[in-house]
């Protein structure tokens, strides 16, 4: 499948601070792509460069095949965009802004905007620094999603957003990803919206992006153990790609990437006398990943 | 595109209508004035018009890049080329509005008997080479309207103030509209290679 989204080896300092640190990130077309990271973490630079609106310090960008600061008006159109804290034009009319997205936008579908309206329902005759940050937020989305893009790019889209607009916003994209072969990249830090609509997760811990593979793999490949041990617990668990470990109340409690069927030999040779698996959603995986030591630029 | 200008249009509706009245006024003082002091108006603008066109040119750019306008335009169908343009051309309208009807009045009062002969054999070319001024200083007030820190601000318009006096002396001089032409082109590109590399 052709890819949409291309990262080599891209750099970004900001000042003398390195901020992201070579990235490598394909993404195919048609993927539900998750950015997770902590605060700080680089998802919004990575955004914005992907956008254009930031320029890499080292490494290539290429937006459908096009570097991201030379994309012309025909390949904008095929790119939704929604930004973190919805930065819109604070004093125009909403009417107005609507306005110039539609005359600016050759796809602009008439209908999609109007089911849009119906369900958020924002207020049209009001300047936009009227608008609630909710509001901001919906009619951002709308914008995005009325020009009817082949790549939507959200920026913690439901930010600001309640949860019947959060929820409702979920739906339009799942409809809108699974009807359509759109690819979707965003980043969010409801990681429940993120299982939901992603079929492939990136995480960015310490400038780097440290995960990068489906949803449904890293569920299956990352595992958490709680070992119990009888002649008290081993100095040293002499395995690869342990995310985490932990020791309490004489028990060690391992997290470790890429399990399979040679570390789980490996692990019986320490004879544990009880082995429990803990069930780990995203977010639980999120975490133990995020609490990583962060490796020096 | 013309989207993009009548966006410019309405974002600096007052500037506009400020520029229509001042003009209209002048005109209309030139036609009613049918003296030989006409003559020197295009040397009054020549003095006037330079921070005018600047501060027009700050405000098209700096008013855009403080409400971050700029960072929602360039996500939409458009380009930065195209957005750039579009402050380019409409301020060419708005200083066609500024000076069109005073140059009109004043060529009128050229083809009269009060205006000296040799000055209305220089008329054309003291209005082109005000048009020129007058756009090298907008070029150059976009340019410095791009940069939001005040700490850049006041240097570049400590800058301006410097070049202003410079500029009078080579302008009173003698420069050729050709030596203008290539100042303007330059400072528009230098403007438009900032804008294409800027972070909104």
């Amino acid at each position: 499948m052709e890819n949409v989204i291309e990262i080599q080896n891209l750099t970004k300092f900001f000042g003398g601070k390195c901020v992201l640190e070579n990235i490598n990130l394909k993404i195919p077309q048609g993927t539900a792509y998750g950015l997770l990271g902590r605060n700080g973490a680089g998802k919004t630079t990575l955004i914005r460069m992907l956008m254009g609106l930031d320029s890499p310090t080292a490494g290539t960008i290429s937006i459908l095949d096009k570097d991201p600061f030379e994309l012309a008006p025909a390949d904008r159109a095929r790119i939704g965009y929604v930004a973190e804290g919805h930065h819109l034009i604070q004093d125009y009319k909403v009417s107005r802004l609507i306005d110039l997205a539609k005359s600016l936008s050759p796809n602009w579908d008439n209908q999609q905007f109007a089911r849009l309206l119906t369900v958020f329902k924002f207020p049209t005759t009001s300047k936009v620094r009227q608008l609630s940050t909710g509001q901001r937020a919906q009619l951002n989305l709308s914008l995005a999603l009325a020009i009817q893009p082949d790549i939507l790019i959200l920026d913690d889209p439901t930010l600001g957003l309640d949860t019947v607009a959060r929820r409702q916003f979920l739906e339009l994209a799942v409809d809108l990803i699974s009807s359509q072969n759109r690819t979707v990249l965003f980043s969010s830090h409801i990681l429940s919206d993120v299982e939901r609509i992603a079929d492939r997760v990136g995480i960015l811990i310490g400038r780097h992006l440290a995960v990068d593979c489906d949803l449904e793999y890293l569920k299956q490949s990352i595992r958490k153990f709680r070992l119990r041990f009888d002649t008290g617990i081993p100095e040293k668990i002499h395995l690869t790609e342990i995310v985490r470990q932990s020791r309490t109340n004489g028990e060690l409690i391992l997290t470790i990437a890429n399990w399979d069927t040679i570390k789980e030999q490996i692990l019986d040779l320490y004879k544990p006398a009880d082995v429990t698996e803990v069930p780990m959603s995203l977010e639980d995986i999120f975490i133990e990943c995020s609490i990583q030591q962060e490796v020096s630029c | 595109m013309l989207k993009l200008i009548i966006r410019e249009f309405i974002d600096q509706a007052v500037l506009f209508i400020i520029a229509a009245m001042i003009s209209s006024a002048a005109a209309i003082a030139l036609f009613y004035n049918k003296s030989s002091n006409a003559a020197g108006s295009p040397f009054g603008l020549l003095l006037f018009a330079p921070p005018v066109c600047l501060l027009f040119g700050m405000a098209q750019t700096n008013l855009d890049v403080k409400r971050r306008a700029l960072a929602f335009l360039i996500t939409l169908p458009t380009s930065r080329l195209q957005i750039y343009m579009a402050k380019i051309i409409s301020g060419c309208i708005w200083i066609l509005i500024l000076t069109v009807p005073s140059s009109l009045a004043l060529c009128q009062l050229s083809w009269s008997a009060m205006f000296p002969a040799r000055l209305s054999f220089l008329l054309t070319n003291t209005l082109v080479t005000l048009y020129l001024i007058m756009l090298i200083w907008h070029g150059f007030g976009m340019l410095i309207g791009f940069f939001h820190e005040r700490v850049w601000l006041i240097f570049l318009c400590f800058v301006a103030i410097v070049f202003y006096g410079v500029f009078i002396f080579i302008c009173i001089s003698g420069a050729s509209i050709g030596f203008l032409a290539l100042i303007c082109i330059a400072l528009y590109s230098v403007g438009l290679i900032h804008f294409k590399q800027m972070h909104t």
